[in-house]
């Protein structure tokens, strides 16, 4: 079996994450593994989608724009769906899929942008 | 300063590091096995400590002397493997999450729900939000700052939780591992020392006994002020060594304002803390992001008058009073917190040393810093002495000092940790161990002195759920001061009310308690909860001045006025009975 090429490690980590919570979300219920994986989702995927791709050669520098990213689009996508009376978690985890697909889809087309 | 142990100031990875590290020969482990067998030590004994046991000098009070061993060892471990040279990034990186899961995460573990009644507050706002798909800013002010309850509502939701509550247990672990990252990001613009970083926030963990790091929009955006800071320091830095392209340099600008603008949606105070830090880096010349001050006051005026206008129409007069009555504030937020029993005294004055001390040695470290002329420093000093500006602003609520000094420590942690020797030679270690406990040790005095009150009871929330039950719509609860787990639910259906506010302005303590009570409610149907919690209150900090918890009690108890329609073991509720033509008064 062929490794995976480092670069592709951390996007193709956010796709499952993302693939995960969704069948977690439509599976429903309450567990500490859904629990963990929401946590994770929001503080850490569309920040690690997007930092890679400011092409900081600095891995501290860019685990802490993706915090900061993570938290930012969390609170922004969030705040504006309920500003626009469109409160939905489900719409909500559906923009930050997006954001976090994207993020990613372009680390794998640009492997060369991540930190070493 | 520490010149020991020099790397490129372009920070090897940690895992990089980690892999030069695997030669190291077996005198390198024992400080992890040190560290990991300290903290195991330490959750074995925490998971046996009972709340009940908890006095007067908080968590101390009720931990064992294997409590102390776990601590000693964590403590010889984590000094050693950050102090020596040849130790790997990584084992640092081990040690010191071991250490803040030791300081920050393992003392939850003793309650049985989630400690501090403003969690519980929180944790209603986003229940609210979640229930509503709303904020509604004259229901409480924490609607004009939503940020932190949306996302806490989001994060409930994706997680299938009941609510927020559930997650309170872990937040104040997961926010201070969220500060790691832009702690040592801080601490390595200052110096090549790769001790250094972890050296700093050993110190910073050590220090932040405030407990603003709790279920809280100051929590969450004190990450985004340090990012902001850090970005500034290193990835937006004028220095010249710095290799960020045009196209790094817009995106982190882009980064800077998404930060800055959640934290303005989130907290009051956090974004003139900002201002405040990024003014200085401008004025410094130590940054070229130099229109990011006007963007923050910019965006902070906007959203006071467009989305907190509700908030502002109400304190405006009172805001302006406290603008510049420096002394005033200091007292508020000082001189009157050193009351109560003995022992809360003493746990007082040794937060009050603790930041004395945190202060002073950050000064002498600055003096030592500018007389060497070690200019990459200099940002780090003028940081430390910025927040100090928002004691002139207002008195928030009598807890300025508390956020100055919380805004301010991770920069004197860079500057105390400069005062770490430069080479580890083994008796200079072995002192930075035992400096490392005794802070350590003050840190769960300060940091843990109010669980008495803070630590709740299963028996206490279900007297608070049972008055939420039988309380209909637009009743009052009552309860005799704040130390009680609710405001978690029915947030704008019935009011919350202490005894404390309600009797203020009594020129003197009533004859008649009970109908001192139901005269302040009027017509309302009102319900008062007596909780064991209050008690301890009213113990740690002595009686108000309408009277004691007791005397309510018996006044109620006495009165025809009030029935108790509730007790375990925890408490009782009160029910004013209702009246078909109104009270006599």
């Amino acid at each position: 079996m062929t490794r995976l090429a480092r670069p592709h490690r951390l996007p193709l980590l956010l796709l499952a994450s993302v693939a995960a919570l969704g069948v977690a979300l439509v599976a429903g219920g309450g567990s500490w593994p859904r629990t963990t994986l929401a946590i994770w989702f929001l503080l850490a995927c569309p920040g690690l989608a997007l930092a890679p791709l400011v092409g900081l050669q600095d891995a501290l520098a860019t685990v802490t724009v993706a915090i900061t990213l993570s938290i930012a689009i969390d609170t922004i996508v969030a705040s504006a769906l309920l500003y626009c009376g469109a409160w939905s978690p489900a719409a909500a985890y559906a923009i930050l899929a997006a954001i976090t697909i994207g993020g990613a889809a372009c680390q794998l087309a640009a492997p060369a942008r991540l930190p070493r | 300063m520490p010149s020991g142990d020099v790397e490129p100031a372009r920070l090897r990875v940690a895992g990089r590091r980690l892999r030069s590290g695997r030669g190291a020969s077996a005198a390198a482990l024992w400080p992890a096995a040190l560290t990991a067998a300290g903290a195991v030590l330490w959750i074995a004994v925490l998971l046996d400590v009972r709340g009940e046991r908890v006095g007067d000098l908080g968590l101390v009070s009720a931990l064992p002397a294997a409590a102390f061993v776990a601590l000693a060892l964590v403590c010889t471990g984590c000094a050693v493997a950050v102090m020596r040279p040849q130790t790997s990034q990584g084992a640092r990186l081990g040690h010191v999450l071991a250490l803040v899961v030791v300081l920050y995460g393992a003392p939850h573990l003793i309650a049985e729900v989630p400690s501090f009644n403003v969690t519980w507050r929180h944790a209603g706002v986003s229940t609210y939000i979640s229930d509503h798909g709303s904020v509604d800013p004259s229901i409480n002010a924490y609607f004009n700052w939503p940020g932190f309850f949306v996302l806490q509502a989001l994060a409930v939701e994706l997680a299938g939780l009941e609510s927020a509550l559930e997650l309170a247990r872990w937040t104040v672990l997961v926010f201070n591992l969220l500060y790691l990252p832009p702690l040592l990001l801080i601490a390595r613009s200052a110096t090549d020392d790769a001790r250094f970083p972890w050296l700093a926030a050993t110190v910073f963990y050590v220090g932040n006994w405030v407990y603003q790091d709790y279920p809280s929009p100051q929590g969450l955006t004190f990450v985004l002020y340090l990012s902001i800071v850090a970005i500034l320091l290193v990835g937006l830095s004028n220095r010249a060594d710095t290799a960020v392209t045009p196209r790094m340099r817009a995106a982190l600008m882009v980064v800077c304002f998404v930060a800055a603008l959640t934290a303005v949606a989130s907290h009051q105070l956090t974004p003139f803390a900002i201002l405040g830090s990024a003014t200085a880096l401008v004025l410094l010349r130590r940054t070229s992001f130099r229109v990011l001050p006007a963007i923050v006051l910019v965006l902070t005026v906007a959203w006071v008058v467009f989305a907190a206008g509700t908030y502002l129409n109400g304190h405006i007069d009172a805001l302006k009073e406290q603008v510049g009555q420096v002394g005033a504030t200091v007292s508020s937020s000082v001189g009157s917190r050193i009351s109560g029993s003995s022992q809360h005294v003493l746990v007082t004055r040794l937060r009050l040393a603790t930041a004395g001390a945190v202060w002073l040695l950050a000064l002498v470290a600055a003096l030592r810093l500018l007389r060497r002329r070690e200019k990459r420093f200099v940002p780090h000093i003028v940081l430390a002495a910025v927040p100090f500006g928002l004691v002139v602003l207002q008195a928030y609520g009598g807890e300025i000092v508390l956020r100055v000094y919380f805004f301010s420590l991770p920069f004197a942690a860079v500057l105390i940790a400069s005062l770490a020797p430069a080479r580890a030679q083994p008796t200079r270690t072995a002192a930075a161990a035992v400096v490392l406990l005794v802070a350590a040790s003050a840190f769960l005095v300060t940091r843990y002195g109010n669980q008495r009150i803070e630590l709740f009871t299963p028996d206490e929330v279900r007297v608070v759920q049972r008055a939420y039950e039988l309380a209909p719509d637009g009743a009052v609860l009552l309860a005799p001061n704040p130390q009680l787990p609710w405001e978690y639910a029915r947030l704008g259906e019935v009011r919350q009310r202490t005894v404390d506010g309600a009797l203020k302005d009594l020129p003197a303590p009533p004859p008649n308690l009970a109908r001192a009570v139901a005269d302040h409610v009027e017509d309302a149907q009102a319900y008062v909860l007596v909780t064991r919690n209050m008690r301890e209150y009213e113990a740690l900090f002595g009686r108000p001045r309408w009277g004691t918890i007791a005397q309510l009690e018996s006044s109620m108890s006495r009165s025809p006025l009030f029935e108790r329609v509730y007790v375990n073991r925890g408490g009782a509720i009160y029910r004013l009975r209702p009246s078909p033509q109104g009270r006599q008064r």
